[in-house]
């Protein structure tokens, strides 16, 4: 399933990708975090990034954000190479990033009132995720008011709700509890579903990876590169609740967890 | 961590828990509450007490009058119009310093963040300013702006200035990144970003300043009307305390720290409600 890579539907493309930081720390020396990354996502497609910590993969996050620009390579976004901040895409990272001063509606509401939606229209759009996502109730509760499970689906439908058709999220699931990432990984799968936008999804967790994605891209140790791509056959609808039974999931956790723990290995020395 | 999960529907024994935490948790604040009030009078009695019975022996007793005598001093006073007459030309130059001082501050602090490296070229300018003693500048105000009001404003709206714009500048500059990030993906234009994120993160140091600033303005007025004046509480004080007029010093004193405490505790309710999202509290 899913090999062909169709230019024409292609969502994400990094071309040959390096990317080199300056760090005050090293006396203006310049230092690659990504060497030759090459990969491209489909229309619709869930692909996850994992490899090991500092390995770059916040870094293609922010080169297709247009938050940064690669030093060489082209990185582009419906095949056109993103140049400045790239709104047509979604954004979560790690930290809910809800603004504290604002209720948990005034916060879903927030990118569309950038976007210049008219009032009527953000109200309903908006209400339409958080009961998706059972906030329903919880609308004029500020941030600080939620639990931290409650907090990231407010971050999460606070970056659907304008619908763009690629979402890039940065380990969204990061500082969560086990028992919550589960519940919030049933909950994401419901809302790609509804709208089934290409996700880039950089983790940690293997299982995850698995439970979520079409395709799992394994990163080197920095400077990273796609070390290896393995597709997940696994059928959908998923439910993450059950994922270790699924057929073929144990050897594809085996096998993505020697490449990790070679890299691991690698970055340690 | 555990889920709150919405839209429970409740037992009545569910209810009548939430019920009783309610309950005792308005009582909790009440006692509390009353708590302070109490500390506070206690405090209040003993230092009256101290000053009436024991100042006189740690100084000597013909320069510390007494509250009895202080309290009848301000009654006079009131009587003759002196007093509220003082008391307000020290308001007035005490909120027009203060007016002028938080406004420039703001618009400085705004314009001096919009770039990081403007901020970084003003920097050492600003904490070189910020740390001159400011009563040496008092006798150059008078000599430079006369001995009308003017000095005392600017006095004031200085020492107000320079709390601003250093206290706005740090809340400015410590927005979390990562909201910005966010907010630019969001497709938030320059001025979206100053108005919906920058401003209201800095709110919280802004309105702490601004609470501290009030009584700065007043310290610089009357530290102004104490160099060279012929009107105001800081007068008030200056030419009682060269006639040995101690009850008199006394009760320009009172009257001085009664006005301060009574704007900060104004400014400070403004301040809680000003800010829901902060839980009422603001670090400053
Ligand atoms: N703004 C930056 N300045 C300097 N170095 C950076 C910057 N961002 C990332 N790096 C470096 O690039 C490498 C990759 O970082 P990152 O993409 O965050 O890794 P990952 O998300 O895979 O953990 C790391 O070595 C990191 O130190
Ligand atoms: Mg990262």
């Amino acid at each position: 399933m899913h090999q062909t890579t169709d230019a024409t539907t292609s969502a994400v493309g990094f071309d040959h990708v390096f990317k080199a930081f300056v760090s005050q720390g090293r006396r203006g020396e310049p230092v690659l975090a990504l060497q030759d990354v090459a990969f491209e996502a489909r229309a619709g497609e869930f692909v996850s990034l994992v490899g090991p910590s500092g390995c770059g993969k916040s870094t293609c996050l922010n080169l297709l954000a247009g938050l940064d620009t690669p030093s060489d390579g082209t990185v582009s976004h419906r095949g056109s190479p993103v140049r400045g901040v790239n709104t047509a895409v979604g954004y979560i990272t790690q930290d809910d990033n809800l603004l504290p001063w604002r209720s948990l509606r005034g916060n879903v509401e927030l990118s569309l009132e950038f976007r210049g939606v008219p009032r009527r229209e953000r109200r309903e759009r908006a209400q339409e995720l958080i009961d998706l996502v059972g906030l329903g109730g919880f609308e004029e509760h500020y941030p600080h008011e939620l639990s931290g499970g409650m907090r990231k689906r407010g971050g999460i439908i606070r970056t659907l709700v304008y619908d763009s058709d690629v979402v890039l999220m940065d380990e969204p699931f990061g500082p969560l509890d086990a028992q919550t990432r589960v519940i919030l990984q049933a909950e994401l799968l419901k809302l790609w579903h509804r709208a089934r936008p290409t996700v880039l999804f950089v983790t940690h967790d293997l299982v995850e990876a698995i439970a979520l994605s079409d395709r799992i891209l394994v990163f080197t140790a920095n400077p990273g590169r796609v070390k290896r791509e393995y597709t997940v056959d696994i059928p959908r609808p998923r439910d993450p609740f059950h994922i270790h039974d699924a057929p073929g999931f144990a050897e594809l956790y085996d096998a993505l967890w020697d490449d990790i723990r070679a890299e691991i290995g690698q970055a340690a020395r | 961590m555990t889920l709150t999960e919405p839209a429970v529907r409740h037992t009545d024994r569910a209810r009548a828990v939430l019920h009783r935490v309610a309950t005792d948790e308005r009582r909790h604040r009440q006692r509390q509450r009353a708590l302070v009030w109490l500390g506070t009078a206690v405090l209040g009695i003993a230092l009256l007490l101290f000053w009436q019975f024991g100042l006189g022996l740690l100084v000597n007793p013909r320069y510390v009058s007494d509250p009895a005598t202080v309290l009848a001093r301000i009654g006079e006073l009131l009587a003759g119009g002196e007093l509220l007459a003082h008391l307000s030309v020290t308001l007035g130059e005490a909120g027009a310093g203060f007016l002028i001082g938080v406004v420039a501050g703001l618009v400085s602090a705004v314009a001096l963040t919009s770039s990081r490296r403007g901020y970084e070229v003003f920097e050492p300018f600003l904490v070189a300013f910020y740390s001159i003693p400011k009563i040496a500048l008092a006798p150059l105000f008078i000599l430079w702006f006369g001995l009308g009001t003017t000095p005392k404003i600017v006095m004031a709206a200085l020492l107000v200035y320079f709390i601003v714009l250093v206290n706005t500048a740090t809340g400015l500059r410590g927005v979390q990144p990562g909201l910005f990030r966010v907010c630019r993906v969001f497709g938030a234009s320059r001025r979206d970003l100053l108005v919906k994120v920058t401003l209201p993160a800095a709110v919280p140091a802004v309105v702490a300043s601004i609470r501290i600033t009030f009584t700065r303005a007043i310290e610089g007025a009357v530290l102004s009307e104490f160099v060279a004046s012929t009107q105001g509480l800081g007068y008030l004080v200056a030419r009682a305390s060269r006639a040995f007029d101690i009850a008199t010093v006394f009760a320009g004193i009172v009257v001085i720290a009664a006005v301060v405490m009574v704007a900060n505790g104004l400014l400070r309710a403004l301040e809680s409600r000003l800010l829901p999202w902060h839980g009422g509290r603001v670090h400053g």
